[in-house]
């Protein structure tokens, strides 16, 4: 063997005994997570509850010990399952890491020097002590001194109670101890039905607020329930004489160690709630167009552009106006006379109406529009107040784009196309605003083809622009236009809103409601729910509706008329065809093509698209019973958090048990 | 090359004559030649420098005679495939004991010898793990299981002995290198597992929590199971094989922990007997 090999076999040596050890020996770390021992001293009992966790499994014989010292006795390490149990302590899977559970045991004094430790075997004497925090609960209140206490719910109908058992320990949590496997034994029996009375403040489940129930309650006659589950439902129903009850009252019998303690456990009706307004119904009627076709009857603009205005408002036998005397003083007066003749021979068909006009001009500068306006104002002021039938407002096609600027125009007519103007921030409403001036798709430019399409409602100059660009034929076509608009009654009433809004009662639309009465505002509870205000006797100014709540809990009416707030009279449904228009240059030639797309547009306020505004989930009317307490949606009885005061800005979306449900006897009660 | 044509080219090539014993070979060259000009004499070899390099015949030939005779009693390698049951003892440096019992197959891979097999590990406690069961702490080893097989034997020396007692006949003996893998499923452990879980469950290398949960009743006092699921490891064994086809395979093999991905057995040792039949 040569030096090399030898050296290689040396360093191979030094390998193989690299991490040649024996295996070596882990400590468990084992540690307790929960050691608790709570002492009650009317029950004379000990619980003690424990929860203990180790990196590697803890052997099946591995257990809890317990010791403790008392005046009278002393009790040394004990295995805790070898103590006798006061109540039923169910055993727990924690995993094979882990190991918990809980203990009951009659301890008649205080219990000093309580020890608690985890014996990792039987017949070995290593253990691991644990941090044990050990509370004494003297004598007083059941409610508050006892360990347990017994309560009622109600059922979705109110006819139905729940009787619950709720574990009460100064460092665990209701839902912990049962996890931890204490199950306690209760019964309910001689249930009756009435008024408890108020329950003092400081016991919210009304748990033996009294040494009995109240002797003017009316027995129900129930058969007896007992179970060592949280929750048991009562089989029986209350009767119809009942309703009138806001409790149920039953001695309910827990055990100790002591043997057992009756106490009064009361179950309070849900508060009753119902939609105080389900829907805000207002009928959505199509109105009759009134069209009128207003151009300079002497002399030719552009007759391309005229028939355009004229399709694009599906004028068909509109009223001419002639625009030559346009300047002349009484202008104005005299086309409103015109238009308000031409409606009043609508009218007598019996629908509301919306004027429809094109005009055609090429006066610059507004001065023509403003005339107009003065006519438009003179027209329609007078039937905004007006039952069905009547003008709901106007369309006007313009060949400039204009900005109106009468105030009563501006909210009762859609005037196209718009001059927005330079500042975004100073829009007028929404008759501005809607109205289109842009393209629905841009420009394309791809080599020699050229992709474009037109606004519906466009300028003389970008509809003289497009179809020299493309052709007249790809400058679109209005198919049908709709206006939708709501019926008003004789009784509507117009409500004036600063800047631009109108609020419009219908028709003596009414919440009622006694003084004892309750309500929830849920906002985002409805879509159009926003459109929707109140106002009272004693402040006819719309009022928005979520401060109806409030203003009834510290003013109570006996009514609120509903309304709807809007800033535009109707809606316009347009169904057009844009045509996306194509042209190819090639060799000085222009050949143009098209290709023509259905779209629908909508002018105006979408509130008038459908006939209800839904309220079922906005606003809740409780009537009886508004001052008991509360189920959450995620079903938690909250025992303070009582329907009057809590739900006044908040959505009510309760969950209450029902028999069978899927919690069975562990409802969830944190 | 056969191992028989490979001999017969060395001993061919040992009765050559030396030319350089022969003499004159430019003189016949020349006569051959007839009217060619006689060439100049080859340099004379640099003889030490060609003396490291040379080697007797006989040394090559008892290099040789091993590959040449092997298969003079029984040609493994001709053979289909075999079968064998094995039984091993696991040595591992702790304080439980390990029997292996299972079946495997053989089958002839070109130079090597491959071989799948299936077994069964038994696992036991001593007296030092009761007494460690009686304190906190735990030492790692593995529950009884199944476990899945494949070796890869390349041959080292081969060649015929004569047996004892002599009604045995001559058996051919196979020295090999031996590297191993071994795959671990513990009975029980995937219960509770959804289907992607349990599938997730058998490929990964480590056995999951859930896993070693589910052990716990597999698993001995004191023990702390090892979540290694994979095992690699290396060694030496010696396949005596009987003709027409008996074989007896004592072998040792050796897991490094590098090789061993999440054990915490450091070195253990699988001695394994085997025997079984060549078909």
């Amino acid at each position: 063997m040569n030096g090399r090999s030898a050296r290689a076999l040396l360093a191979a040596a030094a390998a193989a005994c690299w991490s040649c050890d024996k295996v070596p020996l882990h400590d468990i770390n084992a540690s307790f997570t929960v050691a608790d021992a709570s002492w009650f001293e009317d029950e004379e009992t000990m619980f003690v509850f424990y929860r203990a966790q180790a990196e590697q499994g803890l052997g099946d014989q591995s257990a809890i010990e317990i010791s403790w010292v008392t005046d009278a006795e002393v009790v040394p390490w004990t295995r805790l399952q070898d103590l006798p149990a006061v109540h039923t302590h169910l055993p727990v899977d924690c995993t094979p890491r882990g190991r918990c559970g809980s203990w009951s045991v009659r301890v008649p004094l205080p219990p000093r020097q309580v020890r608690l430790r985890l014996r990792y075997h039987p017949e070995g004497s290593l253990a691991l002590d644990a941090p044990l925090a050990l509370n004494l609960v003297g004598s007083g209140p059941a409610h508050t001194n006892r360990s347990l206490l017994v309560y009622g719910v109600m059922d979705a109908t109110n006819t139905r109670v729940q009787w619950r058992a709720r574990h009460q320990f100064p460092a665990l949590r209701n839902e912990e101890v049962q996890e931890l496997g204490l199950r306690r034994f209760f019964s309910v029996a001689g249930a009756a039905h009435g008024d408890v009375g108020p329950l003092p403040g400081d016991d919210p489940y009304g748990y033996a607020f009294a040494p009995g129930c109240p002797a003017t309650l009316t027995p129900l006659g129930w058969a007896a329930v007992e179970t060592t589950d949280r929750a048991i439902f009562d089989p029986g129903v209350l009767p119809l004489t009942a309703a009138t009850s806001p409790a149920v009252c039953a001695p309910a019998t827990v055990t100790d160690a002591k043997g057992t303690f009756t106490a009064p456990a009361v179950a309070r009706k849900n508060p009753e709630t119902h939609p105080a307004f389900p829907s805000l119904h207002s009928p959505i009627r199509e109105n009759t167009a009134v069209g009128f076709l207003l151009h300079p009857c002497n002399r030719t603009i552009s007759d391309p552009h005229l028939r355009m205005q004229e399709q694009r408002l599906l004028l068909d036998g509109a009223v001419e106006i002639c625009l030559d005397g346009w300047r002349d003083p009484g202008f104005a007066d005299a086309t409103a006379a015109v238009i308000r003749a031409r409606a009043d021979e609508v009218r007598a068909q019996g629908a509301d109406m919306v004027l429809t006009l094109a005009v055609h001009h090429d006066v610059t500068g507004g001065a023509l529009g403003a005339v107009l306006e003065q006519a438009l104002e003179a027209a329609l002021a007078p039937e905004a107040g007006k039952s069905s039938p009547r003008v709901s407002g106007a369309f006007v096609f313009d060949s400039f784009a204009y900005g109106t600027t009468r105030p009563v125009v501006s909210r009762l007519a859609l005037w196209c196309p718009a001059d927005l103007g330079d500042d975004l921030d100073l829009i007028p409403g929404t008759s501005v605003r809607q109205c289109p001036l842009l393209p629905d798709l841009p420009d394309l430019t791809l080599g020699p083809f050229r992709f474009g399409n037109l606004p519906i409602l466009p300028t003389r100059k970008q509809y003289l622009t497009f179809i020299n660009k493309y052709s007249e034929a790809q400058a679109g076509r209005m198919k049908a236009l709709v206006f939708l608009a709501p019926e008003r009654t004789p009784l509507s009433q117009n409500v004036p809103v600063e800047p631009f809004g109108v609020a419009t009662f219908f028709n003596n639309e009414l919440v009622t409601a006694q003084p004892e009465d309750a309500f929830s505002y849920c906002a985002g509870g409805d879509p159009l729910a926003g459109a929707v205000v109140f106002r009272v006797a004693l402040a006819p100014d719309p009022l928005p509706l979520q401060v109806l709540p409030q203003l009834h809990s510290m003013f109570p009416q006996p009514q609120y008329s509903l309304g709807l707030i809007w800033d535009f009279p109707f809606l316009t449904r347009a169904t057009y065809e844009v045509v996306v228009a194509g042209s190819a240059s090639a060799f000085s030639f222009t050949v143009p093509f098209g290709v023509g797309i259905d779209t629908e547009a909508y002018y105006g306020n979408r509130l008038w698209e459908a006939p209800d505004v839904a309220l079922s989930h906005t606003l809740l009317q409780c009537t009886r019973f508004c001052d008991a307490p509360t189920f959450d949606s995620a079903g938690v009885y909250n025992v303070t958090a009582l329907f009057r005061p809590a739900y006044q800005d908040q959505c009510y979306r309760p969950s209450f048990p029902e028999p069978g449900d899927t919690s069975g006897g562990f409802p969830r009660d944190p | 090359m056969t191992p028989s044509g490979a001999l017969l080219a060395v001993l061919l090539a040992a009765a050559a004559p030396d030319p350089a014993a022969q003499g004159e070979p430019g003189e016949a060259g020349a006569k051959e030649a007839g009217a060619k000009e006689p060439q100049p004499p080859p340099p004379a070899a640099d003889e030490q420098a060609l003396e490291p390099f040379r080697i007797p015949v006989e040394t090559i030939v008892e290099r040789m005679v091993g590959s040449a005779s092997r298969a003079v009693r029984f040609d493994w390698r001709k053979k289909r495939v075999g079968v064998a049951v094995v039984a091993s003892d696991l040595v591992e440096l702790n304080n439980f004991s390990s029997l292996k019992l299972g079946v495997s197959a053989r089958v002839p891979l070109g130079g090597f010898i491959g071989e799948a097999g299936l077994s069964w590990v038994g696992t036991w406690g001593s007296h030092s793990t009761e007494l460690l069961a009686l304190t906190p702490y735990r030492q790692v080893a593995r529950p009884r299981r199944f476990q899945l097989e494949a070796n890869l034997a390349y041959p080292l020396a081969e060649g015929v002995a004569t047996s004892r007692p002599g009604f045995f006949p001559a058996t051919e003996l196979v020295f090999s290198a031996v590297a191993g893998l071994r795959y671990l499923y513990y009975p029980g452990s995937l219960n509770g597992l959804s289907l992607r879980e349990g599938a997730l469950a058998l490929v990964a290398p480590l056995l999951g929590q859930a896993e070693v949960d589910n052990l716990e009743a597999a698993r001995l006092p004191a023990m702390e199971i090892d979540r290694a699921r994979y095992g690699a490891l290396g060694g030496l064994s010696l396949d005596v094989y009987f003709p027409p086809g008996a074989f007896f395979t004592p072998r040792v093999m050796i897991s490094p922990p590098l090789l061993s991905l999440g054990s915490g057995l450091g070195w253990w040792w699988e001695l394994t007997v085997s025997a079984g039949w060549m078909f």
